[in-house]
């Protein structure tokens, strides 16, 4: 494979983040239906603007490791096709938050919409077990198929993006906190 | 080193750096209109 295979590192990283993104995602539109509490719609919120973007950079690095290694940028086979689908209902997720809704309404809903959206994240995972693709498997069920270099490589990249995911994350939250300072400020100077 | 892995280096430097620019900057702006209607409301007492 050559050179290209450095990509994996960075590639199977960014589709973790992009799936752990998402899991915060749905734990968080959980809890704001339980509790209606505001914190937990921040945080579902801010997870998956966070998730789209690293889902997004998987996506575009496996098709720039595809195009040496597989003689095409995109093939629809059933993992490739799933991220697909997965990506286009998380933007359209990250564009609901900016609807016209009402702020309730719109956090009830994107919090419905955010658990049945991550159905894709399994989905995604099992697609190179259940079915026939050419997409590589990396955990089988005879364990990580890589030499222990490899293994430290890809460990020290999870843990790293990892980090990135949880500093970005908080900064994201951080912004959403001071959105609603400053809106309630323009609520508190109009009455 | 093949042209792919360029590509895919200059994304992955280029996508969190973008995002973390990115909150910085609504954040910046969000922080600068707190900063502002704060005045204003000191300024009308």
């Amino acid at each position: 494979m050559g050179d290209v295979q450095r990509v994996f590192y960075f590639h199977v990283s960014s589709a973790w983040v992009g799936f752990f993104g998402f899991f915060i995602t749905f734990l968080g539109s959980i809890g704001y239906l339980i509790t209606t509490r505001r914190q937990w719609d921040i945080l579902a919120f801010s997870s998956a603007e966070i998730g789209l973007s690293f889902i997004s950079m998987t996506l575009v690095t496996g098709m720039l490791w595809a195009k040496p290694v597989w003689g095409t940028y995109w093939t629809w086979e059933a993992r490739l096709t799933i991220s697909a689908v997965q990506w286009l209902l998380y933007v359209a997720y990250v564009m609901l938050r900016g609807s016209v809704l009402s702020a309730e309404r719109e956090a009830r809903f994107a919090a419905v919409y955010g658990i049945a959206a991550f159905v894709t994240v399994p989905l995604s995972w099992f697609a190179i077990r259940w079915w026939r693709t050419i997409h590589p498997q990396v955990i089988s069920s005879e364990g990580m198929t890589m030499s222990a270099t490899m293994r430290h490589a890809l460990f020290f990249a999870l843990g790293t993006f990892t980090l990135l995911y949880a500093t970005l994350l908080r900064q994201r939250i951080q912004l959403e906190k001071a959105k609603d300072e400053l809106a309630n400020l323009r609520l508190q100077m109009e009455s | 080193m093949p042209i792919y892995l360029i590509i895919a280096y200059v994304v992955f430097c280029a996508v969190p750096l973008g995002l973390a620019l990115s909150i910085t900057m609504r954040k910046r702006r969000v922080q600068k209109g707190i900063a502002a209607l704060q005045a204003q409301r000191d300024t009308e007492r």
